[in-house]
């Protein structure tokens, strides 16, 4: 029967797929209807009972038949099918491949069918022939029973043949109600039937309820034999059928066909389902089990809601385990297990009569299985099946006329204005000249914020090339963008600036007109304010912004040539070799006699750099003049001076003349105009949705300024959104016999969205034009002016949708399906217009607005940007400052935040606070928490900031920065604990029987001494009472007074105020033995004791008391005992340094004046007497002491932070070396352990702590002997001459130099600024710049200087030591070895020492540096002056080379001494400053006297300050003989006191400190009985010696002279 | 409400108050018997304690001979702290001794969790956990020597540093029950609205 399908089919596989599938879908509808023809035919020749053997031959027939025609089908079309492989039974339905689906499960028929064909049949045919018999019985029962049966029973009672005739007449409508009626029934009946008989078998059951529906039944099996039989007029009949619009037959039966579908025309293909009427599908692994075949479809559940199985199914899915007993509630195709019809106790299907079916092949209805074609809940149609329509109003204002026939001169102007008028207010409130001059603002803002990005970049030592590359193209994009931005700027501005010109023009000529004809008709009025600009500060304005473009032109230019002489020089290196190599081998070849040729290549151009010159004037003349480098005004802008002028137009504020008032000649004129507008037309709006008229307007006549003002809202009732609105403006010409009707114009509103009511909209204002070029009206007309008339108009209209009184709009939901999304969306014209709402919001971080802001600008989205506000929105980083919920100043100003931060960072204690907790409020925070501890600003710093206190503050200010990171890096490292911190557990302990035999061995002993380990430390609390206990035992070498007589020193030990003196001793070589404790007090509660910086100053006096007769000379009541203390030496021991080591014990080395005048005259003379002698330096004056703090202290606590390493790509070689350091350190730690537990070795303690790698100024670790020059640097020359005594070459006298030099530089301790002693390294460049560092720094530079002379000696290497010394603790010093002689330099003071004297300082040698490695001490306990040279060997030193690699290149620059000279004057101002401060300090420190001054000699001082800082290597030298001669010729008579102070440039309070710490003061500070005045003056004279890189001695030379 | 406000923070209401009574019913450490708990508040510097046991120590307890091995303690925790700032909440830490088979003391577990931060009565399940040895070795030191790992202070539970070095063993759960009241919350700007069991308390 699908014969003639077979070559469609065939054809259309040829096709495209869409061709195929109509075609496909057409041959369908024509082979259900042909089946139908077919049946009926058949009904009526065949009668309705037939022998059973004719009718399984007919069956076997048509089956044949049909597998045959099928394969062929398959074969031909069924490629394009062959993808959907699903059984009809498939529930989702894809609507473009259900056409395939459904041909390709009609022509997979199951083969089996045939097989069973027969038994099932007979089986059936059995079933049937009860059910008749069943039916009979009843039927004469009812026929018996009672009249009121008598409905139900005709009904049921039908003969067939009835039926079928009742069919052909009956409606649908009729049929399904009987059929229902029916069903009911006599399922009923039947199922009483069935349980009488009882006998059913399950199988039977099953197999009734399941196959008898879809076996091949006997009508479609006869069907097929006709079809079989009547072979080419079916076919005609076919093409018939399908002409006559057969399908519609279907439309009674059809499964679902939405009403919508219809609207939509869509394919009916998609729509129809077509039960098989075929046997089941086989089992394939698309549809595992036919509900039907399994006997599982049987008639219909009843209704359970969804959401109810979900909720059982979840429950016995999740919970299995708590319903077990439930398990099998659902079934196995998942859904509940649960009776068709909760009626019956048993699942039945409910009977059906095929006979009563008018088409026994299709399913009875009631066995239709409901075809649904997948559809999306949120389907496009979901809203529209609604009973009442849509409502959309539609809200017509006014129109305003802009051209019209009955314009006058006066009307087309005012016309002309209004619309000039409505640019310029639009044009005005986006205000963009605001916007731009915002843009450029924060253009620079953030092109200002890049500088300083790049700037700190490019300061920092490891920059990273690829940031700052970044930096600096956004630089340049920033740059263009300004550049840009500026330029529209001028263009908005210069169009702003036109508007208004042509605006204030068309006013004038509406006055004008107005004027000459004596009368106005228009009741139009103008409002100019005019705000008054000075002009001076335009013209300043101007200048600015010109300055500003061109000095950012200019940066861009500098960039830009720097860029392109960075390509150049390559390009030029490239250049050269290239010639060089040609120049060579054109050398070879002429040597060899050939011909040669020039070399012809041209070098590269070097870049110039951009003139701006040109660039200027240009941009001159565009800014101040508008005109462009052609000379031509492109740009007019306000000129300076000009006023600032608004203009607004003011409707109906003037009335129109009166028509008596006119002038005469116009009189007749106007008033026929006036009638003419009042009468002569009237105007209507119609309204179209969708191009239906759904409603015209009122009629309305022209107002006095051609307005119509309709004011009215037409309700539009629709079904389906319209996809527009039309408007039509008509215009009646009333004529005497007839009106002329004609449309003048027509607008299209905007569709609404679905979201949006009438009242949401703002009005829009549509334009229209309409000109009459109809010739014929035209000559017809009586006006022939207005026939060509020109309308021209605007219409004021807006249309939303109703809200009816609940608030609900009336307005579907419609969603779209996007295809990109595959999804129904919301309706996109809603997400379209989505930011206009937004602008209601205002929310300026939408980056939507970044988009509106071009668009707007170019006129690309003019509506939208008409409705934004553009001013205020011009930002760069969106989500930044909107982000925070208060300003960065309120965080900085509120003192509550500032108070916590500094709590977190540990820097407020609970010792400040008290232990009260943060108050709530701001206003509740004590002051005094949260305030910095202003340092009083040093007085030198304040009277001049020379170059030198700017180069301090600066270090200060570098140091503060690395403070705070290197704060940062320990507060996260406090976060770090150690497992033995946390937990304690029992440790596993190996006992070791060694120890436990030895005691057995070990000799017996009587007395036993226990080295008693130190009680244990207590730790620091502000509240503990301390005591700094200094222990002097004696002194050496301090000087011999020159008139022989004996000195008599003592010690005064002065701390925080408090002085204490030991008891006075004679000699030179003293011994006090004298114990001293001072009191300690924090200076402030809650500082942490290692950084308090108060110095212990221990100075030696000599003790001058004598006793100061009376005037008579006799020694009496009235006389005194002056004490007076002669300054020797002193050294100043800083707390910090006391604390860290826990003790200060040694041999200081005291600081003494160079000469001390009255002293030591006799041991120089004595030296240089003795020419062996000569050479050796004067042993400075050495303190034994031993210093503690009691009680006990515990030693702050070592935290050893590891930072991140500046070796990057060696971290496994440094993870290496820390541990290999790390397990020594653990070996140095027993031995020290085993050392200290044995009496017999009586070791000091010590500290001990090897570094290979230190912490760099960038808070990284780096390995240290990066910071070893290999071959030294070179100190700079000017260092070693002399001025007439030529240049020094002796090596050792070299080094003296060298040495003082570089003590010189100030030392500022950083030590103390950090916890746990990490020590901050700067490179020397580093160093020299700030001019200041401490011991590191100065022993780095040393040793590289030193490294740098005597790299040309032979075997001397200089090494720098970590160590530890008296009274520094762990310190950095440098050794020099040559042969045997080894020498420990103090870098900081420029002290030499022999390692094994025993004045050296240096204690003990942690570990030894060059640039080639670090070699570590195996043995630290054995002290320095046993120093072994690290070449020797491994037993003493572990060896670290450093790796040859990239990486561990050397950090140090090359210094550059010639730059920053300080100017002589100021050094002559910081002399004098210096001068003032020390006289004014020692009067006020001898407030109770007056003090007199000496100012004279100060010449000869000088000379010999100078002669002294010059030749200090050399104390001998000439030049400080004849000065010292000159000097004491002058003052050696008078002095009391002389000492010359010298000191690197310190602060002022220091050196005052220094003066102070000398007692000069305290000469001649007594008052005798005739209170007479002291007979004591004063000198002070200060020199200041300056040295390459601003490097200053001072000289204070301070004496007391009898007067 | 509002006036409320800012009565109280015109009569300087320059705290709030948080009290918490409560409970610790029960703990359930099946393996072990005789057992007893401490417990310690950990609370941040704007923390103070106004009333209430800083620690508390409970009774001895053998567990119930059913399955459960369930110790109940029903000890009352109570107490009042006063703060000017949520930051460091305060925290219960209890730490649950026993007795070993040598008859010394020794940790059976940890257990931290906050007060709770609404008003109301909350019951909360609360997990044990004590720290392991760090090797088999001083496992078997700690049997013989009834030395066990325990924490050098329990506080330590109470901030989140520090932890990762250790090594913990979850063992049993604990059972707590807390009713909270709060004062001056709401002057000070803190809206902490009852959570689990609603309307059961008011603020303020």
């Amino acid at each position: 029967m699908s014969e003639p399908a077979a070559p469609d089919s065939a054809g259309a596989s040829a096709e495209d797929l869409h061709e195929s599938e109509r075609l496909r879908s057409a041959v369908k509808t024509k082979h259900d209807t042909k089946k139908k023809r077919l049946r009926k035919r058949l009904q009526e020749t065949l009668p309705a009972t037939e022998g059973d053997a004719d009718m399984q031959a007919a069956q076997a027939r048509v089956s044949q038949r049909l597998r045959l025609s099928q394969t062929d089908v398959r074969d031909d079309g069924g490629d394009g099918a062959g993808a959907g492989a699903n059984a009809d039974g498939e529930t989702v339905a894809d609507s473009a491949t259900a056409p395939p689906t459904e041909a390709d499960s009609k022509s997979t028929k199951p083969p089996k069918q045939k097989s069973k064909m027969t038994a099932k049949a007979m089986r059936r045919q059995k079933l049937e022939e009860e059910q008749r018999q069943a039916e009979e019985r009843r039927r004469l029962e009812a026929e018996e029973a009672a009249v009121s049966a008598a409905a139900t029973v005709g009904g049921g009672g039908l003969s067939r043949e009835d039926r079928l005739t009742r069919f052909d007449t009956a409606t649908v409508q009729e049929l399904r109600q009987s059929k229902a009626d029916r069903t009911v029934k006599l399922a009923k009946l039947s199922w009483d039937a069935l349980r009488e008989k009882k006998e059913l078998t399950e199988e039977e059951q099953v197999g009734f309820f399941a196959n008898a529906v879809w076996e091949e039944d006997e009508d479609s099996a006869a069907a097929a034999a006709a079809a079989d039989s009547g072979g080419t007029d079916r076919v005609d009949g076919d093409t018939g059928a399908a002409e006559d619009g057969d399908i519609l037959v279907f439309e009674t039966e059809k499964v679902y066909l939405h009403r919508a579908i219809v609207q939509e025309e869509a394919d009916e293909s998609q729509l129809y389902f077509y039960p098989s009427t075929d046997a089941q599908p086989p089992v394939t692994l698309d549809s595992p089990c036919d509900p039907a075949a399994e006997g599982l479809y049987v008639g219909r559940r009843p209704r359970v809601g969804e959401g109810n199985i979900l909720r059982l199914q979840n429950i016995l899915t999740i919970k299995a385990d708590l319903y077990e007993e439930k398990k099998d509630w659902i079934g196995e195709d998942g859904q509940l297990r649960i009776l068709p019809d909760p009626l019956r106790d048993v699942p039945m299907r409910p009977l059906i009569f095929e006979e009563e079916l008018e088409d026994p092949t299709q399913q009875p209805p009631e066995l239709q299985r409901e075809y649904r074609s997948a559809r999306r809940w949120d389907s496009p149609f979901a809203n529209l099946e609604r009973e009442t329509p849509w409502q959309l109003e539609v809200d017509i204002g006014s129109v305003q006329f802009l051209a019209h026939p009955l314009f006058t001169l006066e009307h087309s102007a005012v016309s002309r204005l209004r619309q000039l008028y409505a640019v310029y207010a639009k044009f005005e409130k986006l205000n963009f000249p605001a916007y731009f001059r915002d843009r450029v603002a924060a253009i620079r803002r953030e092109l200002g914020k890049l500088d300083q990005e790049v700037a700190r970049q490019e300061r920092s030592q490891q920059r990273n090339q690829r940031v700052l590359a970044d930096c600096r193209a956004r630089i340049d994009v920033f740059r263009s963008e300004l550049e840009t931005t500026r330029q529209s700027r001028l263009r908005a501005e210069a169009e702003h600036y036109s508007r208004l010109i042509e605006l204030i023009e068309a006013w004038r000529e509406v006055r004008t007109i107005r004027q000459e004809a004596g009368f106005s008709v228009t009741d139009i009025r103008c409002d100019i304010e005019e705000t008054v600009q000075s002009k001076s500060q335009d013209e300043q304005d101007r200048r600015a912004e010109v300055a500003e473009w061109l000095e950012e032109r200019r940066a861009a230019a500098q960039t830009r040539y720097e860029r392109q002489m960075e390509a150049y020089a390559v390009e030029r290196r490239d250049f050269e070799t290239r010639r060089e190599e040609y120049e060579r081998v054109r050398l070879r070849m002429e040597q060899s006699g050939l011909e040669t040729a020039d070399f012809e290549e041209q070098p590269p151009v070097e870049p110039q750099m951009e003139s701006l010159e040109e660039f200027g004037q240009q941009l001159d003349r565009l800014v101040r003049l508008g005109e462009d480098e052609h000379g031509q005004v492109t740009c007019l802008r306000r000129q300076p001076g000009e006023p600032l002028v608004r203009f607004r137009l003011l409707e109906n504020s003037n009335v129109p003349t009166p028509l008596d008032q006119i002038p005469a000649p116009h009189r007749q004129a106007e008033e026929l105009r006036r009638n003419k507008m009042e009468s002569l037309f009237t105007y209507c709006l119609r309204i179209y949705a969708d191009d239906k008229l759904v409603g015209p307007t009122d009629f309305v006549t022209l107002s006095s300024n051609f307005m119509l003002h309709f004011n009215r809202v037409s309700l539009v009732e629709v079904v389906q959104p319209p996809t527009k609105i039309r408007l039509d403006l008509v215009q009646c010409q009333r004529g005497r016999i007839s009106t002329q009707t004609k449309v003048i114009g027509h607008v299209t509103l905007p569709k609404p969205d679905s979201q949006t009511t009438r009242v949401q909209v703002n009005m829009s204002e549509l334009r229209f034009t309409y000109k009459s070029d109809d010739r014929a009206t035209a000559a017809g007309d009586a006006n022939p002016a207005e026939a060509a008339a020109v309308f021209e108009g605007v219409v004021r209209a807006r249309c939303g949708w109703r809200c009816d009184s609940d608030g609900n709009i009336l307005a579907p939901a419609l969603k779209v399906y996007d295809p990109q999304l595959e999804m129904y969306i919301e309706n996109p014209d809603a997400s379209r217009d989505k930011p206009v709402r937004l602008t209601e919001l205002k929310d300026p971080n939408d980056p939507w607005y970044v988009r509106l802001n071009y668009h707007g600008y170019l006129g690309e989205d003019a509506d939208a940007a008409a409705k934004v506000d553009l001013a205020g929105y011009c930002r760069f980083n969106f989500f930044e400052e909107e982000f925070d919920f208060c300003g960065r100043e309120d965080l900085e100003a509120d003192s509550r935040f500032k108070a916590i931060v500094m709590r977190d960072r540990a820097q407020l204690t609970t010792e400040v606070t008290k232990g009260a907790p943060m108050p709530p409020y701001a206003s509740m925070i004590n002051r005094k928490w949260v305030e910095d501890p202003k340092r009083e600003p040093d007085s030198v710093v304040k009277a001049r900031v020379s170059k030198l206190e700017k180069m301090r503050l600066n270090y200060e200010r570098k140091m503060a920065h690395v403070r705070e990171q290197v704060l940062d890096a320990f507060n996260l490292a406090k976060n770090y604990r150690s497992y033995d911190e946390v937990i304690k557990e029992a440790s596993a302990v190996f006992v070791n029987i060694f120890t436990l035999i030895r005691s057995l061995f070990s000799r017996k002993r009587p007395l036993k001494p226990i080295r008693e380990v130190s009680s244990s430390p207590t730790p620091f609390t502000p509240v503990t009472q301390l005591n700094l206990s200094i222990n002097i035992q004696n002194g050496a070498d301090f000087p011999q007074p020159n008139d022989k007589s004996v000195l008599k020193p003592f010690v005064e030990a002065t701390f925080q105020g408090n002085s204490l003196r030991t008891a006075t001793a004679r000699g030179t070589n003293p011994d006090w033995s004298a114990s001293i404790e001072l009191p300690f007090r924090p200076t402030s509660a809650g500082q942490k004791p290692e950084t308090i910086s108060d110095e212990l100053v221990l100075t030696v006096f000599n003790d001058m008391s004598y006793t100061q007769t009376a005037e008579g000379g006799q020694q009496d009541l009235s006389s005194v005992i002056v004490r007076e203390k002669h300054f020797l030496a002193s050294i100043a021991i800083p707390f910090s340094a006391i604390y860290i080591n826990e003790k200060v014990k040694g041999r200081l080395q005291l600081r003494m004046p160079e000469f001390l005048m009255g002293y030591g005259a006799s041991a120089s003379e004595a030296a240089s007497a003795d020419g062996q002698q000569s050479k050796k330096r004067r042993h400075s004056p050495a303190l034994k002491v031993f210093i503690s703090l009691q009680p006990h202290l515990a030693r702050p606590t070592l935290l050893q932070q590891t930072f991140d390493t500046a070796h990057d790509s060696a971290r496994q070689w440094v993870h290496n070396t820390k541990q290999s350091i790390a397990i020594l350190n653990e070996q140095v730690k027993k031995t020290r352990l085993e050392l200290q537990s044995d009496p017999n070795k009586a070791a000091d303690e010590f500290l001990y702590n090897p570094r290979a790698f230190v912490v760099s100024m960038e808070v990284k670790e780096v390995f240290v002997s990066c910071y070893m020059v290999k071959g030294g640097m070179p100190p700079p020359p000017e260092l070693f001459q002399r001025g007439s005594q030529g240049e020094v070459t002796d090596l050792e006298l070299k080094k003296a130099i060298v040495a003082r030099y570089v003590s010189l530089v100030p030392f500022v301790s950083d030590a103390s600024a950090f916890p746990g002693l990490v020590d901050i390294w700067n490179t020397c460049e580093e160093f020299l710049d700030y001019q200041a560092g401490d011991e590191e720094e100065h022993a780095v530079l040393l040793a590289n200087y030193l490294t740098h002379l005597t790299s040309g000696g032979a075997d001397t290497q200089i090494y720098l030591a970590l160590g530890n010394a008296v009274p520094e603790g762990a310190t950095a010093y440098v050794i020099e070895m040559t042969g045997n002689e080894k020498f420990v330099w103090n870098a900081s003071t420029g002290f030499r020492y022999k390692a094994q004297s025993d004045r050296s300082t240096l204690v003990s040698i942690d570990c030894l540096i060059n640039s080639d490695g670090v070699y570590i001490n195996r043995k630290p306990y054995e002290e320095a002056r046993a120093l072994n040279n690290p070449l020797d060997g491994k037993t003493h030193w572990l060896h670290i080379p450093k790796p040859e690699s990239a990486t561990f290149d050397c950090i140090q620059q090359p210094i550059d001494y010639g730059t920053d000279a300080v100017l002589a004057s100021e050094i002559g101002n910081i002399e004098y400053d210096i001068e003032l401060a020390v006289r004014k300090e020692i009067e006020s420190l001898r407030a109770r006297v007056p003090t007199l001054w000496y100012n004279g000699g100060a010449k000869d001082v000088r000379e010999l300050l100078k002669a002294l800082e010059t030749y200090h290597y050399d104390p001998n030298n000439q030049a400080i003989a004849t000065a010292k001669e000159a000097h004491n010729r002058m003052f050696g008579s008078k002095v009391i006191v002389g000492y010359p102070l010298q000191m690197s440039y310190k602060s002022t309070k220091e050196i005052l400190n220094d003066v102070r710490n000398t007692k000069l003061h305290e000469i001649g500070m007594y008052v005798d009985s005739k209170n007479t005045v002291p007979k004591v003056q004063f000198s002070c004279v200060v020199y200041v010696h300056q040295y390459p890189k601003n490097v200053l001695s001072i000289w204070i030379n301070l004496m007391a002279l009898k007067k | 409400n509002f006036q409320a406000i800012q009565m109280a923070a015109e009569a300087g209401a320059s705290s709030f108050m948080l009290n918490v009574c409560g409970q610790i019913e029960s703990v359930e450490l099946p393996h072990y018997d005789y057992i007893f708990l401490i417990y310690q508040f950990v609370h941040g510097d704007d923390w103070e304690r106004v009333l209430g046991l800083e620690e508390g120590v409970s009774q001895l307890s053998s567990k119930s001979a059913d399955v459960r091995g369930l110790h109940a303690f029903a000890f009352p925790v109570e107490v009042t702290f006063k703060s000017t700032n949520p930051h460091g909440w305060p925290q219960l830490v209890v730490t649950a001794l026993g007795t070993d088979i040598w008859g010394n003391q020794v940790v059976r577990g940890y257990s931290v969790c906050h007060l709770p931060m609404q008003p109301g009565r909350v019951t909360k399940r609360v997990p044990l956990f004590a720290p392991q040895s760090s090797s088999l070795m001083s496992k078997l030191q700690g049997l013989m020597q009834s030395e066990h790992p325990l924490y050098t202070d329990p506080k330590i539970l109470g901030q989140g540093q520090g932890r990762q070095v250790t090594r913990v063993r979850s063992l049993g759960q604990m059972t707590l029950n807390f009713s909270t009241s709060m004062k001056n919350t709401r002057a000070l700007g803190y809206q902490l609205l009852p959570g689990e069991n609603f309307g059961a308390a008011a603020a303020m």
